[in-house]
């Protein structure tokens, strides 16, 4: 997709299994240089898996590793020229914070006034100066994220892994770290790697998502284009919150399109893709997806956006924005709208899709149509 | 260690007792545990009352007084000038004997052990599990069996008895416990420890030394208390491999006991035996309570 980048760092049909297990399959990503790569999926999805290759504590069943056109896969973790900040930051407890920032400096023989320079530069980045002299069990968890942040930091590798870096702290926290690290990354401009199962996590940081499921690569893509081409019902249901709608529709051909048809209802699509109509033709239904954002009540007549009325069973305000539940039999849709909207659980109210955000999904195989 | 997870109702029950003060159950308890307080320590007064008694006073019957006259006379015999085999020298050169055993034999076996702790964890190979269960089993091999085997190793090893000779016995019977004490302690530490130190291009050894062993502290000195109270009590290999110049403490003490010229100084024997004991119970007092904290660091997660 982003075809024009040259690759920097190359997972090419990456294969792992613990003992007849597949943990990872023929999985295939490429990253440009200075890119930001979520990889994100539910747990046991391969991901960490996917990470501990890169960093060489998993040998590959099959498959290269390649960083700047070069293969890294036979290489020890300490000669990949790559370092990683650990889930429980792994900070070495008998040593101070800058005895931790320096070890990797330490064991290559960097002298020590050279190795002090680099400390210093590092905290100062990292403002965490004052820390210098303390020991992990004495620092909050935002401060043990620096640090371990610190230690990769002062290698000034070829590219950085993130294993769910933000897992442990609290939610305030979680989105201040968060911010951190894009900071760090758009001013280093080092490649990075790393894995999460936050979907937010994702969007914000990424410049490219990988979204695994079972070992297998389900999308490769910009957070753009994960969020609004999503390739199959799962990418559909895993990225977004709340999760997008889907339901069952079956389709049949009007003057103007096609109508969908479920429960009740009839909803009309101008304009469909053809991939879509050759569905209608061969009387095959299909999974309807639509966001909830493009969802929205009708404000006034004059669009031309097909329009239900749907039954509200429940409102959830969140301060921004308020989500409206409407059900009508087992037709269930989440509507995004404007947070000073005057409804009440019972109301029946017209609510306008916008079908030119829709999504259509085979309903077997879960796979994309248009 | 789950005390804190009883329930609400046991809990302020429990305060209520102790609110209530002395009720006849806890002074019941009191007085069997001080009953059987007194009836463990009862053997160590009359070992130390009597080791400061002259010896007519001793014969005089009553082994539960105290000395009418103190003398530290039995201590300085016992300690010099007492007769232990055919030699007058008191237990103070079997003391030494002991301590050159005893110190490299604590030393090599939990230096080894660690070792073979960290490799059963942290560089785990095919076969790992079957290595340690073969370990664990050289635990439960009584010393009587391998008496005369290694007899034989001692002598093709030309170490027959010598101090050094004691020192492999001892090492190879302790290697057992130490191996579990630290592969249970380790196998708690966290792996990613030493993958960030791998990444930061520390090898095996280093790993071990900077990251491992400085936050071994409490399984150290288990594995110390235990290996020098094994040793330092042991008898069966003292008197089976050990030479003229190579008898441990408890050998001699032995000797000293057992030795039927003249009359029994029964005082001198008692002061023999606190000295023969004293070691362990100094270990023992100044390391102690980090004994029970560091056995139950392996065994019990979080």
């Amino acid at each position: 997709m982003n075809t024009s980048a040259v690759p920097f760092l190359e997972i090419d049909k990456l294969s792992k299994s613990f003992g007849g297990v597949d943990a990872l399959k023929d999985v295939s990503i490429a990253v440009e240089e200075g890119g930001f790569l979520v990889l994100v999926g539910p747990s046991g999805c391969g991901k960490s898996t996917l990470l501990n290759m890169i960093a060489g504590f998993e040998p590959a069943s099959s498959g290269d590793i390649r960083i700047a056109g070069k293969s890294i896969a036979g290489l020890h973790p300490s000669r990949r020229n790559i370092a990683m900040v650990f889930q429980s930051y792994a900070l070495y407890p008998n040593m101070t914070v800058a005895g931790n920032i320096g070890f990797g400096m330490e064991t290559r023989g960097v002298p020590k006034a050279r190795r002090l320079e680099r400390i210093a530069e590092v905290a100062s980045i990292l403002q965490i100066e004052p820390l210098l002299n303390r020991k992990p069990a004495q620092l909050s968890g935002g401060q043990r994220q620096r640090v371990a942040m610190g230690r990769a930091l002062v290698r000034d590798p070829l590219a950085f892994l993130f294993d769910e870096p933000l897992s442990n702290l609290d939610a305030r926290l979680r989105v201040d770290m968060r911010a951190e690290i894009k900071k760090l990354h758009a001013r280093l401009g080092t490649t990075i790697v790393y894995v999460t199962h936050d979907q937010i996590e994702a969007m914000t940081l990424a410049t490219k998502i990988a979204v695994l499921k079972q070992g297998c690569l389900q999308q490769v893509g910009t957070p753009d284009e994960i969020y609004s081409r999503p390739a199959n019902t799962f990418v559909a249901d895993f990225m977004g919150s709340p999760a997008m709608n889907r339901l069952t529709v079956s389709l049949e051909e009007s003057a103007a399109g096609l109508n969908l048809l479920f429960g009740r209802f009839r909803l009309p699509l101008a304009a469909p893709a053809s991939a879509l109509l050759d569905r209608c033709r061969s009387g095959k239904a299909v999974e309807f997806g639509i966001r909830s954002e493009d969802i929205a009540q009708v404000e006034n007549s004059g669009t031309d956006r097909p329009s239900l009325d749907l039954t509200v069973e429940l409102i959830e305000p969140t301060g921004s924005d308020t989500f409206l539940e409407t059900r009508d039999e087992a037709v269930h849709f989440t509507a995004r709208v404007a947070n000073q909207c005057r409804v009440r659980v019972g109301d029946t109210v017209p609510l306008e899709f916008d079908m030119s955000k829709a999504h259509f999904f085979d309903s077997e195989s879960g796979q994309r149509i248009c | 260690m789950r005390q804190s997870d009883t329930l609400p109702e046991a809990r302020s029950s429990g305060a209520a007792v102790v609110q209530r003060g002395f009720n006849w159950q806890r002074i019941v308890l009191y007085i069997i545990l001080l009953l059987f307080a007194v009836y463990y320590l009862l053997p160590l007064y009359v070992m130390l009352v009597n080791s400061f008694k002259p010896l007519a006073e001793i014969r005089g019957g009553d082994m539960l007084a105290l000395p009418g006259t103190w003398t530290t006379a039995p201590w300085a015999s016992a300690w010099s000038t007492a007769q232990i085999g055919v030699q007058a020298t008191g237990l103070k050169p079997y003391f030494i004997n002991s301590i050159l055993m005893v110190v490299p034999a604590v030393l090599i076996s939990t230096v080894l052990g660690a070792l073979n702790g960290y490799v059963l964890t942290k560089w785990r190979f095919r076969g790992h599990g079957v290595v340690f269960g073969l370990l664990l089993l050289s635990c439960f091999i009584p010393f009587q069996i391998v008496l005369i085997p290694m007899a034989r190793m001692l002598g093709l090893l030309g170490l027959a008895g010598t101090t050094w000779g004691l020192v492999i016995v001892h090492v190879v019977y302790g290697l057992g416990f130490t191996t579990l004490f630290f592969r249970n302690y380790y196998e708690a530490f966290p792996t990613e420890l030493v993958r960030a130190a791998q990444m930061d291009g520390a090898g095996f050894f280093r790993i071990f030394f900077r990251i491992l062993l400085p936050s071994s502290g409490p399984i150290i000195v288990v594995s110390v208390i235990w290996q020098f109270t094994n040793i330092w009590n042991d008898f069966l290999f003292g008197a089976s491999f050990a030479d003229v110049d190579s008898v441990p403490m408890t050998v001699a003490l032995n000797n000293l006991v057992s030795s039927s010229t003249g009359v029994k100084e029964y005082n001198v024997h008692f002061a023999g035996a606190v000295l023969a004991a004293l070691p362990t119970l100094i270990v023992y007092v100044v390391s102690g309570r980090y004994f029970v904290r560091g056995l139950m660091a392996g065994a019990v997660k979080g």
